[in-house]
């Protein structure tokens, strides 16, 4: 008797080298069982039509060939979750994290925080710690919910050293206060081979497990509900290369589910303010949704190795892309961001903190955008009047010059 | 870290020691207390008397309607289930102030403000609790003329474990 489709579970793994076992998935090894909300699966890029050729008959035909490759996207919607722990110490690297990291190429668990740590301030914008790891470009969060100083909300760090920040804490925070670590995933293009998954959607009927193998990052939607009705949600494609059936147990009783823990957007916090400007500037979105567009290139060589004829050697990512898309109070600011067109435009850079509660806290930076799309107008949204408007993200020039420092988007767990 | 999952009762609790802990804004000095008698709130203020201490007696309660539980895999799903916090109002009404209705409306929905501020801060979720989503609030039941029962109706989400194969 056939299952229930909906008693399904996905397993993943990176591949040593890319699609390693397309011609033996039963050799597919698996180290996490992701906690996801929905899966699905574009049909094959393979298929079958009919021949073409004339009949006598005109109600006849026949089968043809399997045309193309057996190849296609896959994705799936999780929660958006947190670092799942303190990050008032040293870090754990969680599913999310390395999917994320490796699907955009870059990735530092390195920071610690801790209470105590910091030892001097001098300003809003900066202040000397000891005791923890900050990184050049990086993200952390000070204090509690309420502190009326840091609040809680996520700073990005620009000089480590000196304890730098380019956005602007609330009020100067106090030597009380808590420092919180935080995971950084971001595009990086000093190395741009992506480093390849396998994915395993089974079913509990024997032989329904499907094996997804030379899979890439191919597009990510972050949803953002403001309105206190359902959490963030992460919507996951990737392109696979290769895909079979191959029997596995399902449930997968080796692997346990993995840790998922996420918080509705509340308490957080959307700093906005010119490029290069630190001072805290909030806006307050009524709707945010983040879109990464991603591209991938296929490299091909007469010979890559796994299967007996098989071209492609690797996939390299090429454009990571972020759009960030919200709905806020109407205001003639928007208008002067699109009269600012070309070699004059302004830039602005963004931070959302989506919660400020330890060990669910997650958020964005995009340290240099700019307005694209129409004109913003006037719309109504929960009975007010609003304004959609869209900022494209791109390279930072300011320091520091390295990928994480560059990118154009810049996720945090905490 | 394998996922945490999470019970009703688990939440139930965590939500009743949290409403314990809020200093009410007005007549801060009669905190809410957890009802925890063999009946229903409702069923006991009917039989109790009508005394101060039933002020701010609460319970908190699975309320009516859920929603399709999304199964994670064989071992977890996510369940969003409705749940109540119920509290008394004796009408007692030199409790309230300046002795009218208009009084009572006032700290009736002053605390249901601060129980649904409470209840949705992710820093009071239970762990494996992901959400706790107030809904629109209703009108107090003032059917019984010496008591009114204000019914704060929340949806919360939570990872609940299930063993299936």
């Amino acid at each position: 008797m056939p299952s229930s489709y909906a008693l399904h579970e996905i397993l993943y793994a990176s591949e040593a080298s890319y699609a390693e076992n397309v011609t033996s998935p039963s050799s597919n090894t698996w180290t996490k069982k992701l906690p996801i909300l929905s899966w699905d699966s574009d049909p094959p890029t393979q298929e079958i039509g009919t021949d073409g050729s004339i009949q006598s008959r005109s109600n006849e035909s026949r089968q043809g060939f399997k045309l193309g490759r057996p190849g296609g996207e896959i994705s799936f919607t999780t929660l958006w979750p947190g670092h799942g722990t303190t990050t008032a110490g040293a870090l754990t690297e969680n599913w999310f994290q390395d999917l994320l990291s490796d699907g955009l190429g870059g990735s530092d668990a390195t920071q610690v925080g801790g209470a105590a740590l910091i030892t001097g301030v001098t300003s809003a914008t900066q202040f000397a710690q000891t005791g923890g790891t900050l990184v050049n470009g990086g993200i952390i969060r000070i204090g509690i919910k309420g502190d009326t100083r840091g609040d809680g909300q996520a700073v990005v760090v620009s000089d480590a050293s000196t304890v730098t920040l380019m956005t602007a804490t609330a009020a100067q925070v106090s030597t009380a206060d808590t420092i919180f670590a935080a995971l950084l995933a971001y595009p990086r293009e000093t190395s741009n081979v992506s480093v390849s998954k396998r994915f395993l959607c089974g079913w509990t009927d024997t032989g329904a497990q499907y094996h997804y193998m030379g899979c890439h990052l191919s597009g990510l939607t972050f949803n953002i509900p403001l309105d206190g009705s359902a959490l963030p949600t992460v919507q996951w494609r990737y392109q696979y290369a290769y895909w079979d059936r191959s029997a596995v147990t399902i449930p997968a009783t080796s692997l346990a589910l993995e840790e998922a823990e996420a918080a509705p957007f509340a308490g957080g916090s959307v700093f906005y303010n010119t490029y290069g400007t630190a001072t805290r500037a909030v806006l307050n979105p009524l709707e945010l949704q983040l879109s990464l567009d991603i591209a991938n290139a296929v490299e091909y060589a007469p010979y890559a190795g796994q299967a007996a004829d098989q071209t492609v050697r690797a996939i390299h990512r090429l454009r990571c892309v972020p759009t960030l898309s919200m709905v806020c109070r109407w205001s003639t600011d928007f208008d002067a961001l699109f009269t600012s067109d070309g070699p004059d435009t302004t830039h602005k850079h963004i931070l959302v903190t989506c919660n400020t509660t330890d060990g669910r806290s997650v958020g964005f930076y995009m340290p240099r955008c700019y307005l694209i799309g129409g004109k913003p107008s006037i719309m109504e949204h929960s009975g007010l009047t609003c304004q959609r408007v869209t900022f494209r993200g791109r390279e930072s020039a300011l320091q520091p010059a390295n990928d994480l420092g560059k990118s154009a988007i810049r996720f945090f767990t905490a | 870290m394998p996922l945490t999952t999470t019970t009703f009762h688990a939440i139930r609790d965590q939500m009743a020691t949290k409403i314990a802990l809020i200093t009410p804004s007005f007549v801060p000095e009669r905190k809410f207390a957890r009802s925890k008698r063999r009946a229903t709130l409702g069923a006991w203020v009917q039989s109790a008397a009508k005394g101060e201490a039933l002020f701010r007696a609460f319970e908190v309660v699975r309320g009516d309607g859920e929603g399709e539980p999304i199964h994670i895999d064989a071992s977890a799903l996510l369940r969003t289930m409705a749940v109540t916090v119920n509290v008394a109002y004796p009408m007692l009404l030199a409790i309230y102030g300046s002795a009218d209705l208009d009084d009572v409306e006032k700290v009736v929905r002053s605390d249901a403000a601060q129980i649904r501020d409470v209840l949705f801060s992710s820093g009071n979720y239970v762990a494996g609790q992901q959400a706790a989503f107030p809904q629109p609030l209703p009108e107090p039941d003032r059917s019984d003329p010496d008591v009114w029962l204000q019914s704060i109706p929340i949806n919360v989400v939570f990872y609940e474990s299930e063993t299936l194969v």
